[in-house]
């Protein structure tokens, strides 16, 4: 246990609380959360959020109200099922499109996807060049 | 007790300056008097103003006095700033409201309200335009004038020597022009107050009063949108009018260290300028859509449909507040867009509120780094930066992680402010509305906000609007802060 020590004002040594380190527990392990760590959870959690908001605009677009349709893209994204009956058979195509992708995103997590997109479409070019690309865009 | 004395000589600075500031608080009480030469029958509020006035210059000399002990200059920790700013915004906001109590206009709690709407520059409003006389409609305006640059830096650019950038950026409007505190204060004083005076006489060459140009110029580049009139910019149904509207909002929604940029010339860094693209993007997505999916049901004319969505687009997301009409007959598409706008809000460093266009901003690129670090060999470095102002900068992972938990805090409070609408009765579009326009201190409203609203949804929307101008981090380290050395200065 690694203690802060520090000298207050009457000269005697207090024991400090130690700071908390930044740790989380997953699958029974300790784990150091980096910043990059950090970085890479909020990237998800932001993409998440504006794919919601992207289809919750789209239902609207479509002519649902906003509670059902947030309800009904909550559902798809998070792949859980619940309805409020916009969900049918008779539901226009393109929103069976929407829903079918969204599911599927939803379930793969994003970023594997958009990563496997990108690499099929950039492995075409030498890698080198894509290295050389990125560096200088950035 | 060396740590407690030091502690309580730090104190002492802090409530030194906040005399001074009280002390000034006292002397914008007086400026509203200078209508009573153009509207004499106003004099009978002579007293609401003066008497005010007196207590708070009183009360901030005797501060200032009590603390003014001579020490040396010690520059002052952001936490510190961040305490200065929470009391004397505070204080400006009970003072401001005083007046329209001892006029016998509203109740505490509306007059709270309507100052608190005119300091954090939201503009949402309790009183009633057609049957207010002109000394309040000013003083409205002034409000806005002051909150819109923000009280430390006027102060800073006219009376107080700052030690120390704590206070300049504890009031979230914290890009710095030029090295010094004091010049940069007084550089955005000049920019802003220039621009209003070229507001109000565009607006007088496009034919409005001179009363009311005055006003709205002011209202406009804080991107506060207090109207004289009831129905706001409507009121007109001019084209000039409102293209001058369009004009002012923009440049309010900018950021200061922009406008130098621009100012000087520097036309490509304008141009590369995050927040300046993001904007034009986001304007040049929304109106098409929102003409198309939520106005082609109330307009058939293109010119009045174009000219309905190009306003209001722009008074959401430069969160002024203008309106040109009601919003009740909007369909939800139309709805749901104004409240994106109102959450993403306008620029860093500007009179705006919201979540900001430059974290938005910051967000979607260091999606597309972190895309891309996916292709670059494991070692790679990558240098990322965005152009801010006229300077690169360059962007830490730790910053990308401050500003995604400022809009997650941004987010959860904006889900309990509506979760309280919802518990009110009040239908989810209107809350989602209503405490978007409070939060990013915008100032449309769909009709929930009014002289009659249930006091605890007004005391919601005031400390909402509180919260959006200060940035909470602000407010909850200055309080942390104060509890910790209260707690500490009481053991013993």
């Amino acid at each position: 246990m690694l203690n802060i020590w520090r000298l207050n004002n009457k000269s005697k040594i207090i024991k400090v609380k130690r700071p908390k380190s930044t740790t989380d527990y997953q699958c029974g392990k300790k784990i150091e959360l980096s910043p990059d760590y950090a970085r890479v959870t909020l990237s998800y959690v932001a993409l998440y959020i504006f794919t919601f908001l992207i289809g919750v605009f789209v239902f609207v677009a479509a002519g649902y109200p906003v509670v059902d349709a947030m309800f009904e893209y909550a559902s798809t994204l998070s792949t859980i099922g619940l309805s409020v009956g916009i969900t049918s058979a008779e539901m226009p195509t393109f929103l069976k499109i929407v829903q079918i992708i969204t599911m599927w995103f939803g379930r793969l997590e994003f970023i594997a996807i958009i990563i496997a997109v990108l690499k099929m479409t950039t492995s075409f070019y030498d890698s080198d060049v894509v290295v050389e690309n990125n560096t200088h865009s950035v | 007790m060396r740590y407690k004395k030091i502690i309580r000589g730090r104190y002492k600075l802090v409530f030194n300056y906040i005399g001074v500031l009280t002390m000034g608080i006292a002397v914008f009480l007086l400026l509203p008097l200078l209508v009573l030469p153009f509207y004499p029958q106003d004099i009978s509020y002579l007293n609401v103003f003066l008497l005010p006035s007196l207590v708070f210059l009183v009360l901030g000399f005797l501060l200032w006095k009590v603390t003014n002990t001579a020490q040396e200059q010690v520059s002052l920790s952001l936490k510190e700033g961040g305490i200065i700013v929470l009391i004397s915004w505070l204080v400006a906001i009970i003072a401001s409201a005083i007046p329209f109590m001892l006029a016998g206009k509203l109740n505490f709690t509306q007059a709270v309200f309507e100052a608190t709407s005119g300091w954090t520059t939201t503009g949402l409003s309790v009183v009633d335009e057609a049957q207010t006389s002109h000394i309040f409609l000013m003083w409205r305006s002034i409000m806005q004038f002051f909150g819109g640059a923000g009280l430390i830096v006027v102060m800073l650019s006219s009376i107080i020597h700052p030690y120390g950038f704590g206070l300049y950026n504890a009031e979230g409007r914290s890009d710095q022009l030029l090295p010094h505190v004091k010049r940069s204060a007084k550089l955005i004083m000049l920019i802003y107050s220039g621009y209003t005076i070229a507001g109000v006489i565009l607006y007088y060459i496009v034919g409005m009063g001179l009363f009311d140009a005055v006003n709205h110029s002011i209202a406009a580049l804080s991107t506060g949108g207090f109207s004289t009139r009831p129905a706001s910019i409507g009121h007109w149904d001019n084209l000039g009018i409102e293209m001058v509207t369009w004009i002012l909002m923009l440049l309010g929604t900018t950021n200061f260290a922009t406008h130098f940029a621009l100012l000087k010339g520097k036309f490509k860094t304008f141009i590369k300028n995050g927040e300046v693209r993001l904007l034009t993007f986001l304007v040049a997505v929304f109106v098409p859509i929102v003409s198309y999916f939520s106005l082609t049901e109330l307009y058939s004319s293109l010119p009045d449909l174009m000219r309905r969505s190009i306003f209001e687009v722009i008074t959401a997301i430069s969160t002024t507040g203008f309106s040109l009409d009601t919003f009740t007959n909007w369909n939800a598409f139309g709805v749901l867009s104004i409240v994106i706008l109102m959450l993403i809000g306008g620029g860093t460093g500007s009179t705006a509120g919201g979540i900001k266009l430059y974290r938005i901003y910051l967000m979607y690129k260091s999606l597309v780094w972190e895309f891309k670090s996916y292709f670059l060999p494991q070692n790679a470095v990558q240098k990322n930066y965005i152009w801010r102002g006229e300077n690169k900068l360059y962007i830490k992972p730790e910053y990308i992680r401050e500003t995604a938990n400022y809009i997650y805090l941004y987010l959860i409070t904006y889900a309990v402010g509506v979760l309280i609408y919802l518990a009110h009765g009040y239908d989810l579009m209107e809350s989602m509305f209503e405490f978007a326009s409070s939060l990013g201190t915008v100032g449309l409203s769909v009709g929930i906000t009014a002289a009659d609203a249930p006091a605890s949804i007004l005391w919601l929307e005031t400390v909402g609007m509180l919260l959006g101008r200060l940035e909470f981090l602000v407010i909850f380290f200055a309080v942390a802060k104060m509890v910790k050395d209260v707690k500490y200065l009481a053991t013993e």
